[in-house]
Parts: structure tokens; sequence; C-alpha cells
């Protein structure tokens, strides 16, 4: 449970469209999905996670979501190691430069 | 009176919308039949080649480094038939302000938002295209909305796409994350109903235009280097604007003897709506980065 106060820096969430509301185009499995949005903006009230609240945008827009973070952080990286591409690396190397790369064995 | 906001009553407003937030009438360029007045259209952009120059130039972008491959012209050569294996050149695009080919047309379309007194721009846009767009209205003053699909149901993303979050959010862009689906286009048209803002998206010929001074840089660099237009250009294709833009620049150069050819990713069996592929598409999800498959269209 998170509890936001006014003037804190939220991330909410939208249901923009619910699950079998979807646009007609929309293949099966989206069609099952509901189409949610997040914003980030400071918060205009108070509020515990899951609670709708106002909040105001870095252009000065106000919108209202489910509070579901607070001073939200970036979490993505760019997955496992792939060592194919190292494969790949030394070979060329050893084509490009000649024998004077002897790591592959 | 308040508007329908319901994703009918959004689309119900699109071409009025759309009117309010370029002030380019579509419907004008529309033949009998299913024809479309394309130069007709590019010439409403306004925008002579060096005029585009001078406003890329004044914000960072443009005159990006020609750089010549030596080690993969060398490579190539070791396998290239007779009388082929020509000498390969890099264009760098990352050179330019916020780091891709992109701000080339967001530097065109922002410029023409603050001619035309908007106090801000929105773009739909998952990629470089946003962070050009963020930069570009940062340098300009103007307030910007970047609007992303970047998550599936389980709010998994690109990693590609969450960057662009992360740098938009730096140039002091807000940013509206949705999920799979087309749908992102009636939010985008809402947004632009709500704020009045102008929309700086990607396919708008001031978008196309501003890609148009990448070929002229090619055709004048080579032809002040090597004495010759380039045999052939190779870009990327995935929207079409890179290819289109750069052909249209050589073209406007002069080099009309020198071959285009587009290279796409190949997201064939991959449904551009769905919550399922949407992950496959990433160029970190496995497959694509072992197997790279390129298509090549000449």
């Amino acid at each position: 449970m998170k509890n936001a106060k006014k003037g804190d820096w939220v991330q909410v969430e939208e249901v923009v469209l619910r699950a079998g509301e979807r646009a007609p185009q929309v293949p099966e499995d989206t069609q099952k999905c509901d189409l949610k949005m997040w914003v980030k903006g400071i918060a205009l009230e108070d509020g515990n996670s899951g609670d709708i609240i106002k909040i105001k945008t870095v252009t000065g827009r106000c919108t209202e979501g489910e509070l579901v973070d607070i001073n939200p952080r970036y979490v993505h990286d760019y997955g496992e190691f792939q060592p194919e591409l190292l494969k790949i690396e030394l070979q060329l190397k050893d084509i490009m430069f000649g024998e004077d790369n002897d790591v592959i064995g | 009176m308040s508007l329908d906001k319901s994703y009918a009553g959004i689309n119900s407003r699109k071409n009025e919308i759309m009117k309010n937030a370029m002030q380019i009438d579509y419907d004008q360029f529309e033949n009998e039949g299913i024809g479309f007045d394309y130069e007709g259209m590019m010439k409403k952009v306004g925008y002579s080649i060096e005029e585009m120059r001078k406003i890329q130039l004044d914000h960072g972008v443009g005159n990006t480094p020609l750089i010549e491959l030596r080690n993969l012209t060398k490579l190539a050569r070791k396998y290239a038939p007779k009388g082929k294996g020509a000498r390969i050149l890099v264009k760098d695009e990352a050179a330019n302000a916020s780091g891709s080919f992109k701000a080339r047309r967001a530097s065109i379309a922002v410029h023409h938002a603050k001619k035309l007194g908007y106090k801000g721009v929105i773009a739909a846009t998952s990629g470089n295209y946003g962070a050009a767009v963020a930069a570009q209205a940062a340098m300009h003053g103007l307030k910007c909305i970047i609007v992303q699909e970047c998550y599936d149901d389980d709010k998994v993303g690109q990693p590609e796409i969450l960057e662009k979050q992360r740098i938009c959010e730096a140039y002091g862009a807000e940013v509206v994350q949705l999920t799979v689906g087309p749908e992102l286009f009636t939010t985008h048209l809402s947004l632009l109903e709500d704020t009045g803002y102008f929309n700086a998206s990607l396919y708008t010929p001031f978008g196309i235009a501003g890609v148009e001074t990448l070929g002229y840089e090619i055709g004048e660099e080579c032809k002040n280097r090597f004495g010759k237009n380039p045999d052939a250009v190779l870009c990327t294709d995935a929207g079409g604007g890179n290819l289109t833009g750069t052909a249209r620049g050589l073209k406007l150069f002069g080099a009309v003897d020198t071959q285009i050819i587009g290279a796409s990713i190949d997201l064939h069996g991959l449904h551009m709506a769905s919550n399922h592929d949407f992950n496959k598409k990433s160029w970190f999800y496995r497959s694509y980065w072992i197997q790279f498959p390129i298509h090549i269209m000449a």
C-alpha cells in the first residue's frame, strides 16, 4: 500500500476502453484486454494505492486515475546476454584481422 | 455543452480536430476515386530545401558526418564477385540533436507549430521521433505531449520504447503511455482537442519534408568528396519516411541515377495490434537479435 500526499510526483492508471468495447479491427487476443493508460503528474490530493486521484502533468494538464506509483522509477533493461553474439564478434574479428585473435581457441 | 468523449464521439470529430491541429485541410488533396495528390500536399509545406536546412542547422540538426567504413568495405570485398564491392559509407544520423534522423522531421514540424502560434505540440510515437519532438519543443519553449504504445496487458514493455519514455521526460515532455491497440490515435485526437496543441505526428507533410535534407546532404557530400553521385543508397525502412525523404532529397539534388534500396525487418506473421505479438516485435526479443531477418526491396 502506497500513500501519496498532495504535491507528490505520482503515476496514475486509467482504463480508456474496456475489454469487449475495443475497436472492431483489433484482433481477438487484444479484444480480451482493457486499453489501459498511464500518466505521471503532481498529486492534487492525498490518496492510497487504488484510489482515484486528480493530478496535474508537466504540461499543466489536469487529469485523474487510479494511483499506482509514487516517484516512479525506470526499470527497463535490455534482456539476457546472448552468447551467440559473442561468437559472431570473435569470428568476425578473426576474418577481418586474422590469427592475432586467438581467443576462440 | 460538454463534448462526447467516447471512442465513437471523438472519432466522429476527427477531420475537424485535425484541421484545427494543423491548419491543413486534407480534403483538398483528394482526387476522384481513391487518388491522392501527394505532390500537391508536399507543396503546402511551404519550405524550400534551403529554408529547411537553415531551420535544422539552427536547432542542432543536419550536416551529420558521412563516415567511410573501411573495415566493412574490406570485409565485403573478401566475398564480393569481381567488379563489385563498392566503398561503404554511413551517414551518422545519431549526431543530430536527440540522436536520430527523426530530428530532421521534428525540427520542421515544431518550427511550423511555433510559427503558427501554437502553445504546444503532440505526437503519437513510440520511437526516436518522440525524443526528437520533445527535444525540438524544448528548444522552442513549447509544451510537448508524447503518446506511446508501450506495454502489453501485463505492463511488460519493449525496452527501446521505455528508454524513449525516459528521454522524452528528460527533455521535459509529458509522456502518455498506453497498452497495445490502434485506439491510441483516438487518445491522441482527444488530447489535441483538449489542449489545442499542434499535431506534430510523423505522417504530416512537415514530417516527411524534413528528411529531404538527408538525401540532399548525401548527394552534395558525395559530389564534393568523390566527384560523383553515390551508386546506391541503402535506407532502413519501417514506416517509409526515411526511405521516401532520402530518395526525394537525392532527386532534388539531382542524383537521379542513384539506386535507392530499402531494408526492412521482416515482421511477417506478427499482427500490428496483437497484445500477444507486441513484445515479439522488439529488437531485444531473442529471435530478432539472433536471426536478424532483413528484407531488402530494391
